[in-house]
């Protein structure tokens, strides 16, 4: 085999030309099967879920946002049996705590400037004949005085001079001489409230609220819109018409609008049941308040059309695929196919769109709370503790900053998780 | 100076595409060329996966990322396609090249009239010309694509016309501009069968009435040989075949022309034959196997096939074949020159 | 057009017909009668309202009659927080404020967020698109009452330099006054805009016609103003209804923070001293209004979408 192939004009396949008088007889012998299946290298096959939860992992924003969901779920779950003031507990002498606070020596320096000028004028002479060890000359008195005279003593100035700067947590000056003393004081992390209630436990057991609230009305949409949204998606035609009307009906209505007239209304009523007796059911309801129970009763009949639509127009989809026909074709009822075949598709759906329900809900709960219509006293939520900070805003900023940085925070963090996962489950999505 | 007969409408040279996914490096073409004349209409085969789209983007300079020209050159009539600046590429797209697409339900703005659409692609390059003109202009256009009623039709939004005059709209729109070719993608795919027969019949119509140059894609050989003059057959992103109409029908020369050929229902088959479908599945883009993409699929494969890209070997009055099969008869015959 | 308009305003009224005899069912169900604020009224007092309001007559009959003194314009009187000034006087006089407001609110929201959010679809991919969502999606993330407490505590602060904007409300200060109330109330509805309008721009972009527009040789500028700008915003106007409802009803929060004298306010006060007549006015006045405000987007909707008009069986 020593003659040239004729050389062709178009050449994508130059590279090989050149080694074709290489061929061989064996070259042009038949290729057997299993060579031909060897040829193919397949690419590893991962199912849906395996593919979707990948795609989650890769996304850092979502897993920072998971990580912040569950540190969140520590510290309102496991948080308040690690401090040992209670939520509820009036702390004595512990009033009006700033979460931060002096050094007894240092708070001591700084008594010694505070105060009229009478007396500063006193401590700084006092101050001023220790330091120098002996009396002090009528002109050193004449200096002192026209210092303190001519203007208040620059607070900056003398802590910085003298070393002063705040540390973190609030302490009562009495926890100080206990910890003086070898005692191991808590410290109150957010400092207290007017009655001394420790903040951090109250944020801790309001964060407990509002995550349970929005987790418990997240399910209860996603009940009643699913089963909704199935039923109306797999009967079509007429019964789907109405059933979708009503639900645009109910859309239309202003949710926030129904849930004060329900709380409002139904208050008496859940007020006289809770007085009805000591069961379980009364004292829940004394627990969760007519407010919260309104709540999931709005929930429950308003805000579930958005999750009805979602799976009704996912059902709506799939039920003109085939493997539906072939379900019906080999007898399947109604009810088997819902379960067995339409629903599992849609469970991304339905993940994602729980997964963005409970941040509304907690807004919506923080709204409520904070309008004075939520959860009531003693019961706390982060809502209700920033309405309650609000008045004193100008002394205690702090007050009202970390419940509502800490509500913003979890919302936020469960937004971003909703969209993560919407972003693995349906990549046809991704933006 | 040659004239436009010597001049050729289109140039494709060892053209390469590849997209840039996460997963990968996806060459979708992988060198292929071919040249069209004036008034010609090649006609280009393959799966779904097999480049065909991709190679006609490439031409009209409609490739998004990430997809790539990482190799080869496109020229038309003599100007370098890929070199164009952003306002020559502009003035380029549906003024001398016009592209239409397959999907027609999806491919007109739902919320313009059609004589919106249609006297914007007037204007788009007809910078001087009246509004009441290019109106006139449109209208003679749905005429000549063969749609009644214009002075209505015009005002009407593309939800109130069917599928295949929404075809003819966008052949419409190609042509308001007299381009020298035309690149229909898939044209009549998504069209029930007797609107394809209409619509191919307009555009044998409008071709012979215009003399402009057709690449028409499609999967389907049916259709290829209605209205092509040429056939380039492509599979994972190359062409192992290439020719005359006739020559590809009558004496193909790849296997996997031959299977095409094969497993298309014919009308006048005798009456029990069974269709041979082409066994195996396409191949995957991200790892494209050293030697003949096609091996896997093919009855004949031989222990070369699996090695090495084959080469083309010439087959006269244009036709060519990549097909180690044909380099076998090739080296034979030349054996018994040699000898006999 | 005509049908599609009838259709949606029979709806409108159906939906305030609901909300209307649901809010007086709830309030009836209260034990005592919502008109009663005594103990023990004086028995020319029962004969009134008797006459009025039918209180003795079944609770069907009672509906109708409330709904027909409603119609006439009249919703009772308040009976804690004005003593007997007519519940419509009242929200005719507190209304203004909070629809002036709310009405800045949402324009300044619709308009920054289309803006922010084609910026956003338009630089996909980089730093623009990426801060662009972080400040969206934190926006969205922020309760109306922590943005409006946290303005508060930054511009009403121990920090006297920050003073620009004042916090408690005063008409007579003008514009100024009008800034802090109406980015609080405004912030979660443009950070949803602009979301909403990034992804359907994106949307939008990625449809086969953008091909077409690209095939055609039109200009980028044609295709992105033109071409997907319109079919991008209807998703955004159909946001426009539920983002009116919320603006009133966030309204309660900023009113109540920023101390603005207007109906959202008072409204939760009523709720708070159970002034059950205002309480109703005031819940049927304003689901009247989001109604109102929500049928007029259904039309506009059809202005920009002639598609709809096919679909509810025009042609």
């Amino acid at each position: 085999m020593s003659d040239k192939i004729k050389r062709v004009k178009f050449g994508s396949m130059q590279p090989d030309i050149e080694n074709l008088l290489e061929l061989t007889p064996e070259d042009f012998a038949k290729a057997s099967e299993e060579q031909k299946e060897g040829f193919i290298t397949d690419r590893k096959s991962t199912s849906y879920w395996q593919d979707a939860w990948r795609r989650l992992r890769q996304n850092k924003v979502s897993m920072v946002a998971l990580g912040i969901i569950v540190l969140f779920i520590l510290f309102a779950f496991l948080g308040p049996r690690l401090v040992p003031y209670g939520y509820d507990q009036f702390i004595a002498g512990s009033e009006n705590l700033y979460p931060w606070h002096y050094s007894l020596e240092d708070q001591a320096l700084l008594d010694g400037v505070s105060g009229n000028d009478a007396e500063r004028l006193e401590t700084a002479l006092a101050t001023a004949e220790e330091e120098k060890g002996s009396e002090l000359s009528s002109k050193e008195i004449a200096i002192i005085k026209a210092r303190i005279k001519s203007g208040k003593l620059d607070i900056g100035e003398f802590k910085k001079e003298n070393g002063i700067h705040l540390q973190l947590f609030g302490y009562s000056e009495a926890e100080l001489e206990r910890i003086e003393n070898g005692e191991h004081v808590f410290p109150h992390v957010f400092g207290t409230d007017k009655y001394g209630r420790d903040i951090m436990v109250r944020i801790m057991i309001g964060t407990r609220v509002s995550m349970l609230v929005g987790i418990c009305a997240a399910f209860l949409v996603l009940l009643i819109g699913a089963t909704y949204g199935s039923i109306s998606g797999f009967a079509g035609g007429k019964v789907d018409t109405v059933m979708m009307r009503v639900a645009e009906l109910i859309y239309s209505v202003p949710e926030i609008l129904v849930v004060l007239l329900i709380s409002t209304a139904l208050k008496p009523a859940l007020v006289a049941f809770q007085n009805s007796g000591g069961g379980v059911l009364q004292r829940l309801v004394g627990l969760m308040g007519p407010n919260l129970i309104s709540l999931f009763v709005a929930f429950g009949l308003l805000y579930w059309v958005t999750m009805a639509r979602i799976i009704r127009g996912q059902i709506l989809q799939l039920k003109e695929q085939e493997f539906v026909t072939a379900a019906k074709a080999l007898g399947a009822n109604s009810g088997r196919i819902i379960k067995k075949h339409l629903l599992p598709n849609c469970i991304g759906q339905i993940v994602v769109t729980t997964c963005l329900q409970i941040p509304e809900a907690i807004f919506l709960e923080s709204f409520l709370s904070f309008l004075g219509v939520g959860v009531s006293a003693p019961m706390t939520s982060l809502g209700s503790m920033s309405a309650d900070a609000l008045k004193g805003v100008e002394t205690y900023g702090y007050r009202l900053v970390i419940p509502a940085l800490i509500l913003s925070i979890m919302i936020l963090a469960f937004n971003l998780f909703g969209d993560g996962l919407r972003d693995a489950l349906d990549p046809r999505l991704k933006k | 100076m040659s004239n436009t007969e010597d001049k050729k409408l289109l140039e494709i040279k060892d053209l390469k595409v590849s997209f840039f996914t996460p997963a990968g490096e996806v060459k979708a073409v992988g060198g292929i060329s071919y040249e069209l004349g004036y008034g010609e209409v090649m006609g280009i085969v393959g799966e779904s996966g097999s480049g065909k789209s991709v190679e006609a983007y490439s031409i009209m300079g409609l490739l998004q990322s990430p997809g790539k020209v990482i190799g080869g050159s496109i020229t038309f009539e003599g100007e370098d396609v890929l070199a164009y600046n952003k306002n020559q590429l502009i003035d380029f797209r549906g003024n001398k090249v016009s592209m239409i697409f397959q999907n027609p339900m999806t491919c007109l703005n739902p919320v313009y009239t059609i004589g919106n659409q249609l006297t914007e692609a007037l204007r788009a390059h007809n910078k001087e010309i009246s509004a009441a003109d290019a109106n006139k202009k449109s209208m003679e256009m749905l005429e000549f694509v063969g749609i009644n009623n214009v002075e209505k039709r015009m005002k009407q939004f593309p939800h109130e016309f069917s599928g295949g005059m929404r075809q003819r709209v966008m052949i419409a729109m190609g042509l308001i501009c007299s381009p020298k070719l035309l690149i229909a993608d898939e044209p009549t795919t998504a069209l029930d069968v007797t609107i394809q027969a209409q619509i191919l019949e307009l555009m044998k119509d409008l071709q012979k009435k215009t003399r402009m140059g057709i690449i028409f894609i499609t999967h389907n050989l049916g259709v290829v040989a209605e209205i092509c003059d040429k056939v380039s057959v492509m599979y994972a992103g190359k062409i192992v075949e290439q020719g005359l109409v006739n020559d590809i029908f009558y004496k193909p020369a790849h296997p996997y022309t031959i299977g095409l050929l094969r497993s298309m229902p014919r009308v006048d088959a005798d009456e029990y034959e069974r269709l041979i479908p082409i066994e195996g599945t396409p191949v995957d883009m991200l790892n494209t196997p050293s030697g003949c993409p096609f091996a896997p699929r093919c009855e004949k494969c031989m222990q070369v096939c699996l090695k090495r890209m084959p080469p083309y070997v010439e087959l006269g009055n244009g036709h060519r074949s990549a097909c180690w099969l044909r380099v076998q008869e090739e080296m034979n015959k030349k054996e018994e020159q040699a000898n006999g | 057009m005509a049908k599609y308009t009838l259709k949606r305003f029979g709806m409108a009224l159906i939906t305030l017909f609901v909300i209307a005899s649901l809010t007086f069912l709830l309030m009836n169900s209260i034990p005592g009668s919502p008109w009663l604020s005594e103990k023990s009224p004086s028995q020319a007092t029962i004969n009134a309202l008797n006459e009025k309001y039918g209180m003795d007559k079944p609770v069907i009959v009672q509906l109708g009659k409330y709904l027909e003194n409603i119609v006439q314009g009249d919703m009772g009187v308040s009976l804690k927080m004005q003593k007997n000034r007519p519940v419509i006087d009242i929200i005719t006089e507190m209304f203004p404020v909070s629809a002036s407001i709310g009405f800045f609110a949402i324009l300044w929201a619709t308009l920054v967020g289309v803006t922010l959010g084609c910026l956003a679809a338009y630089n996909r991919g980089t730093w623009i698109d990426s801060l662009l969502r972080i400040i969206s999606t934190i926006g969205i993330s922020m309760p109306t009452f922590v943005v409006a407490s946290l303005l508060l505590t930054t511009f009403a602060g121990a920090n006297e330099a920050l003073r620009i904007f004042p916090t408690i409300f005063n008409s007579s200060l003008g514009a100024k006054a009008y800034v802090l109330p109406c980015f609080a109330l405004g912030l979660y509805p443009m950070c949803y805009t602009a979301r909403q309008a990034r992804s359907s721009m994106l949307d939008a972009l990625g449809q086969d016609y953008i091909k077409t527009a690209r095939a055609k040789g039109l200009r980028n500028t044609t295709i992105i103003f033109k071409h997907a700008l319109r079919n991008a915003l209807i998703p955004v106007i159909t946001y426009l209804g539920p983002e009116i409802a919320f603006v009133f009803c966030g309204g309660f929060v900023t009113e109540t923070v920023f101390s603005i004298p207007g109906l959202g306010r008072y409204f939760i006060q009523s709720i708070l001293n159970r002034d059950y007549p205002l309480i109703m006015g005031t819940t049927i006045f304003l689901a009247a209004f989001i109604i109102l405000m929500n049928f007029l987007v259904d039309v506009l909707y059809k202005v920009v979408d002639p598609r709809i008009n096919f679909s509810e069986g025009g042609e």
